[in-house]
């Protein structure tokens, strides 16, 4: 089955909050 | 392992399954395992996640890191349950008849990434309740739209009995579970073309199975060969193996080539048995339909 834009949309969405949390827990307190 | 290379022309003619105990290719009726990029993502996006963990092990904050590690695990496990259910959901689309897979596993993936999300964000970018909550909602969501959700109903009983289309579901499972032995005792054996022959006797079986899955009032009459059958040459085959890695018996070699030839011959026969009966099947709904049209005048060329 393949991947359509929507669906690669919404899996960048869901990968920046992902790696942005994940920095913003290094990165501490803002 | 390795095989000799040459063909019918070369010197030394390999002494393979003649032409006529050939079957078709191994690779029918299996599907390629599909790889997907996004799940490879999933799972390197929370590595800094560990990172930040050893910051708050150097700032003593013990608290902060155990939740941080907590959050990694739990987008790690939710990364490894989207896998799972994306093979599962393969598996399920694969078959003509299959009940919906029993853990809703990329269902519980959102769930985990939504979680893990917020974990993150809440213990380790230290963000208010409430901003880390919508985060992981979002996260949840996007997961959904992205990756989809598990195949919740059953599939192909429409037309047929439930509780046959569940038996069936039930006895492919099981019939499946035991090729899968089979298919790894061979493998033991440690000689090429035996282990051929013992794959293309397994797609024979596969090619039965669909055949029963397509029509559920064959079971009863492939029962036989869905247990019995497989069951021993499941057996048969771990035995073979034990004995031939050990002293390649030529004659129990020719034994165990001989029954595998069988069994396969008469997969195929009995499939082709039931495509028969589903050719007959065809043919009268086919008469039926044409019947009515010819009576209501509607029929081409009358």
């Amino acid at each position: 089955m393949r991947t359509t834009p929507l669906q690669w949309t919404a899996f960048f969405v869901l990968l920046v909050i992902i790696v942005f949390s994940a920095f913003g827990a290094i990165a501490g307190p803002v | 392992m390795a095989q000799r290379y040459g063909g019918d022309h070369s010197p030394k003619k390999p002494t393979g399954p003649s032409d006529a105990t050939k079957t078709a290719n191994k690779f029918r009726g299996r599907t390629a395992h599909q790889s997907d990029i996004r799940v490879k993502l999933l799972f390197l996006a929370p590595v800094p996640l560990l990172f930040a963990a050893i910051g708050e092990l150097r700032a003593g904050d013990a608290f902060g890191m155990a939740a941080e590690l907590t959050a990694f695990i739990t987008l790690i496990f939710a990364a490894y349950l989207l896998r799972d259910g994306i093979k599962a959901q393969a598996a399920f689309e694969a078959r003509a008849i299959a009940r919906a897979p029993k853990i809703p596993r990329k269902l519980f993936a959102a769930e985990l990434t939504g979680v893990g999300v917020m974990l993150a964000s809440f213990f380790g970018w230290h963000l208010d309740l409430i901003p880390s909550f919508i985060f992981g909602i979002i996260a949840s969501a996007a997961h959904i739209v992205s990756f989809g959700l598990d195949p919740m109903r059953k599939k192909g009983m429409g037309g047929v009995n439930e509780f046959d289309a569940e038996r069936v579901a039930k006895a492919v499972d099981k019939a499946e579970a035991l090729l899968r032995e089979t298919l790894t005792a061979a493998k033991r054996i440690g000689n090429r073309q035996l282990e051929g022959r013992v794959e293309s006797l397994a797609s024979a079986a596969r090619d039965m199975f669909r055949a029963v899955e397509e029509d559920p009032r064959d079971l009863t009459s492939s029962r036989k060969f869905l247990s019995v059958y497989l069951r021993g040459a499941r057996d048969a085959t771990i035995k073979f193996a034990d004995l031939y890695s050990k002293t390649r018996d030529a004659d129990a070699q020719r034994d165990y080539e001989a029954l595998l030839a069988d069994l396969e011959t008469s997969f195929a026969n009995q499939r082709e048995t039931m495509l028969l009966e589903n050719r007959s099947d065809l043919d009268v709904e086919i008469e039926v339909l044409r019947d009515r049209l010819k009576q209501e005048g509607l029929r081409a060329g009358d």
